[in-house]
């Protein structure tokens, strides 16, 4: 109850304020107060008092500055105008009437607002780049399978493919009973070894199908040698055929250092349309670990064979030791060659790399598809711009409005 | 320094600087008067917000409000950074008189009425006798009082009514 009373004072205050005001407009417009309601006279009547009071009361400009303004305001604000007392003359009259001071100012502001605005775009665009940046390559075109890392168990592995030095094939423990006097070898520098060889092993492999246009096979395949070649990469094997009934079609086999490898798959496929591209790894340091453990044993075991030879008393026993050091030797041979193998095929990772001939996208539905990819390529890079814009534009909104808030504050502090 | 602004010519510009300043000249002067109460101070106030209003006149745009509005509002922040500038230093030996009243002694007589108002004028809020001057000295409407003012229309005519019957009111207690 007491609410609805509120609230029809508040419709019935409004209603009279409205027609108050209306009143007091339209006195000022005519020059007379005629009202009906004896307030809206009063209103309209006091209204007209007071404007013609103002305005007879009210200060009035110096004819001096009066004359000087309007010669301004005719003429313009142009150097000539000026006399010199006027160009020299101190404070705020003298600077209006000083050419480009105003200017000045308005010119670097508006710039200035250009630039922070540039800066800000600038700012956005280069965040939404380094986003948009696969450090790793694994950013894809094309059906791809992802990279998979398979651990395999178990100590003795199938070595696989091979860098060619040495025995491939693990010797099995053996005590050969029959040894030759082998001159013990050189004490091998730990170096086989390498610091830090606590950390996983992974071999990994990479295949890339690349479809580019007919003429350009043999050109992209020198392109592929090239990538190779800048990264500290080895061509292994190359395979390129073309002719005039031949599709075309070349095919590589690289190796490159395991830590090129995601700038050697993003340079590869730049060079044409990606249709495959795959990444897989092996962890293979079970055996890494085992066949080093291995090695370090069979060391172990050299090093106590040649401690006893001296001391070998009679020479049956001595030609036994002789017998066991060689076979432990070349044991040992045999172990770090392994181990080098495993050490090259985690270091290097292989890429296969097949350049197909392609039609080179002139069909329409490739036009079509091609179209479709940029705008969606766009789009994509549009969101991510806008939406870095927008964090900026709230950032920048959350210091403006504040501080347009204080300022309008301050300002009004100043009346009372 | 000649003026130049580049790409612009006079004829572009949108708004008529030259009509704009021949047209409010004195009410802004008056204005600038009324809040500074220092005609000096009101002189250099003034100068300074045309020299502003000049720099900014490529920022106009008709449609926030009108170009009087636009002066005024402008004229208003310079003057409100002098009377901040004032209350920062230390206090003057001499306030600056309003010496307004001087001046009516000379011109017609003043109605019993009007010594009133008059009276009833200076109690009143500095805020709300702004908009008084700025409604019935300088002529303006409720809606650029708002724009030059930075309120809501609609505030501006709540304050100005309010007003408008706190004078009535003191005229109807001096009868």
């Amino acid at each position: 109850m007491k609410r609805n009373r509120k609230i029809g004072q508040r419709r019935k205050d409004r209603k009279e304020r409205a027609k108050g005001l209306e009143a007091i407009d339209q006195a000022l417009l005519a020059g007379e107060a005629h009202e009906e309601n004896d307030d809206e006279q009063e209103l309209a009547s006091l209204a007209l008092l007071l404007r013609d009071h103002q305005h007879q009361e009210r200060e009035a400009p110096t004819d001096e500055f009066r004359q000087k303004m309007e010669a301004l305001a005719e003429g313009g604000l142009k150097e000539s105008d000026k006399s010199e007392g006027e160009q020299q003359g101190p404070g705020v009259v003298g600077r209006f009437l000083r050419a480009g001071g105003s200017l000045l100012d308005g010119f670097w502001a508006r710039r200035g607002l250009a630039l922070g605005g540039a800066a800000t775009v600038l700012i956005a665009l280069a965040v939404t780049v380094a986003v948009l940046q696969d450090g790793d390559g694994n950013g894809t075109v094309g059906p791809v399978s992802d990279s998979s890392v398979k651990k395999k168990s178990g100590p003795e592995q199938s070595l696989g493919r091979s860098s060619g030095e040495g025995k491939s094939e693990f010797a099995p423990g053996e005590t050969d009973d029959s040894a030759r006097l082998i001159a013990p070898e050189p004490p091998v520098p730990d170096t086989d070894i390498a610091p830090g060889e606590g950390q996983r092993r992974v071999e990994r492999s990479a295949e890339l199908t690349l479809e580019v246009e007919k003429n350009r096979i043999e050109d992209v395949a020198n392109d592929v040698i090239r990538v190779s070649d800048r990264n500290r990469g080895i061509v292994i094997s190359s395979n390129i055929s073309t002719g005039k009934d031949k599709a075309g079609e070349a095919t590589f086999d690289l190796r490159v250092p395991q830590e090129k490898l995601p700038k050697v798959l993003r340079e590869l496929s730049e060079l044409g349309d990606v249709v495959v591209r795959t990444q897989s790894g092996l962890d293979i340091t079970q055996s890494f670990v085992t066949t080093r453990e291995r090695l370090q044993d069979a060391r172990a075991e050299r090093k106590s064979l040649l401690k006893q030879l001296p001391n070998a008393l009679t020479l049956e026993k001595a030609e036994e030791i002789k017998r066991r050091l060689r076979s432990v030797t070349s044991r040992v041979g045999s172990l770090k060659s392994q181990l080098r193998t495993l050490r090259n095929r985690t270091d290097y990772v292989r890429i296969d790399v097949t350049l197909q001939a392609g039609n080179g996208g002139s069909g329409t539905k490739d036009a079509f598809s091609d179209s479709l990819d940029f705008v969606v390529g766009v789009l994509n890079f549009g969101i991510r711009v806008f939406s870095v814009l927008l964090v900026f534009g709230i950032i920048i909104a959350a210091i403006v409005v504040p501080a347009r808030w204080v300022r309008n504050r301050r300002r009004d502090k100043a009346l009372e | 320094m000649a003026l130049r602004i580049p790409g612009k010519k006079e004829e572009e510009e949108q708004l008529d600087f030259t009509g704009l300043f021949k047209s409010s000249f004195d009410d802004l002067f008056a204005y600038l008067a009324s809040l500074l109460k220092d005609a000096a101070a009101a002189e250099e106030v003034t100068a300074q917000a045309f020299e502003r209003a000049y720099s900014k006149r490529h920022r106009y745009r008709a449609r926030r409000g009108s170009a009087r509005a636009w002066l005024f509002g402008i004229a208003r922040n310079t003057a409100l950074v002098e009377l901040r500038r004032r209350k920062r230093q230390a206090a003057l030996a001499d306030e600056p008189v309003d010496d307004r009243g001087e001046g009516t002694q000379h011109r017609a007589e003043d109605s019993l009425r009007w010594s009133v108002v008059r009276s009833a004028l200076e109690g009143i809020p500095t805020r709300e006798r702004e908009i008084i001057v700025l409604k019935f000295g300088c002529d303006l409407s409720n809606r650029e009082i708002a724009n030059v003012v930075g309120k809501s229309e609609s505030n501006v005519g709540t304050m100005l009514y309010r007003t408008m019957q706190k004078l009535r009111e003191s005229c109807n207690e001096a009868q």
